[in-house]
């Protein structure tokens, strides 16, 4: 009942404490236990019980007359809101919170797969310094590569099914509306119901965050006296197990993070922080020929390697190929950031 | 959904009908409001609580303090004689209105 309180102390903030506001707000406060006990008792969750006494809630404007406000409307609440912008209704609120919920393992695989990607490739590729094993650096490089690129395709392609799970919200995911403060109440208790089982996940998830580089640093120890190929075979599997680690840890704490981030979302500085978000990865803004590098500069980098790597047989130096790319990559989006967002932002001046 | 706007002219008749036999108190006449209109109207409780606080200051209904069947003290609100003759005259408003309108209405459809 705190998020009602915080509700019903939001809405009267702007009245005057005299015994008609005092009875009002314990009037409409009984109303919205009834609705919230109703609610539980038809078997609804807290969180449905708590959004729907928010939703029947109604208009201050209408009290206002019953108060003797000469002044009619709350202003001070009402100067908060960004009339420009769509008001997040409540159903809509509600509807993003359940569809968070429900993705919120699309985006914890799809992050935990990038990481673990790349395990087979570096864990093989260590392995193989061994020149007596019968697989070959170069076979274990391209089985490696061939695990890597599937996995990161159905990453990327989670990613892309839970955005398009969450495209009816653009509103709210692209700060295009403004909260008001049902909804960031309606936040908050969302929020609040699932801080328990957040704050149990990041604290596993550190632990084993912190636990994953037990595995490469006592291979490391472990092996100090033993011949490099044959050390090498250890270093392997215990890279595997930290990146494992590290995955699990994410797949632990991702799903439990799902209503912070909603919560962060229905706020009027979640609103502007997306704004900011989407209008830096804009591409809109960027001419054609720019789009067209930005999407193929990576495809063309994995070609480069791996045509290097394999006709030159340069498994050993080729992969100096990455810091680069990196490197310039970074370098190169800043460049074309600063100059194309410049001129956007003069024009639209 | 009906709008609050339509509905404006005839929320006295909503609440004080339900207070006819017996005394009640906000929530079950909004939920009673709910389940009579079959999800076409729901209503407000910043707009039933306005109206119930007027009709006490216009003398049509008297407030007391009681139970609700759950054990928690709630405001009930029972009507007086002037809020029935108040509910007639309402009531009677509604059936010409509603016969004025239809008249337009059958015509178009």
């Amino acid at each position: 009942m705190d998020i009602i309180d915080n509700y019903l102390d939001t809405m009267f903030a702007s009245y005057p404490l005299t015994p008609r506001t005092v009875e009002a707000k314990s009037e409409l406060r009984a109303m919205m236990e009834d609705i919230y006990n109703g609610a539980i008792a038809a078997g609804q969750s807290r969180n449905e019980a708590v959004g729907q006494a928010l939703a029947e809630f109604g208009n201050m404007e209408e009290v206002a007359a019953v108060l003797g406000d000469p002044s009619g409307a709350p202003i001070e609440i009402a100067a908060q809101f960004d009339r420009n912008r769509p008001a997040v209704s409540m159903a809509q609120a509600r509807n993003f919170a359940a569809v968070s919920e429900k993705t919120r393992w699309l985006l914890a695989w799809a992050v935990a797969i990038f990481v673990l990607a790349p395990a087979p490739l570096v864990s093989l590729s260590i392995a193989t310094s061994d020149p007596n094993l019968p697989v070959s650096k170069a076979l274990a490089s391209t089985i490696g590569i061939v695990i890597l690129l599937p996995l990161v395709a159905i990453g990327v392609g989670l990613l892309v099914w839970r955005n398009q799970k969450l495209e009816p919200f653009n509103l709210i995911t692209q700060g295009q509306g403004h909260i008001t403060p049902e909804v960031e109440v309606f936040g908050a208790a969302v929020r609040r119901e699932h801080s328990n089982s957040r704050t149990m996940a990041l604290i596993i998830a550190i632990v084993l965050w912190i636990l994953a580089g037990i595995p490469l640093i006592s291979m490391g120890v472990f092996t100090q006296d033993m011949p490099q190929p044959e050390a090498d075979q250890y270093l392997a599997v215990g890279m595997a197990i930290t990146l494992v680690m590290v995955a699990i840890g994410l797949l632990a704490f991702l799903p439990a993070n799902w209503a912070n981030s909603v919560a962060n979302r229905l706020s009027e500085e979640g609103m502007a922080e997306a704004r900011e978000d989407t209008s830096d990865w804009e591409m809109g803004a960027y001419p054609t020929w720019v789009r067209a590098f930005m999407a193929g500069y990576w495809p063309i980098m994995v070609t480069i390697y791996l045509t290097w790597s394999f006709i030159g047989d340069a498994w050993g130096t080729s992969w100096i190929l990455w810091p680069i790319a990196g490197v310039a990559f970074a370098a190169i989006s800043a460049i074309l950031y600063a100059v194309y967002r410049n001129r956007d932002t003069q024009q639209g001046r | 959904m009906i709008s609050t706007e339509a509905m404006r002219g005839y929320i006295d008749i909503l609440i004080l009908s339900q207070l006819v036999d017996a005394p009640s108190y906000a929530y079950a006449m909004g939920k009673t409001i709910s389940e009579v209109a079959g999800g076409g109207y729901a209503m407000k409780q910043t707009t039933l609580y306005s109206a119930l606080k007027r009709l006490e200051g216009a003398g049509h209904v008297e407030a007391f303090a009681s139970q609700s069947e759950s054990g928690k003290p709630r405001t009930y609100y029972q009507i007086t004689p002037s809020g029935r003759e108040m509910l007639a005259a309402k009531s009677a408003e509604w059936q010409q209105t509603k016969e004025v309108v239809d008249r337009f209405v059958e015509g178009i459809s």
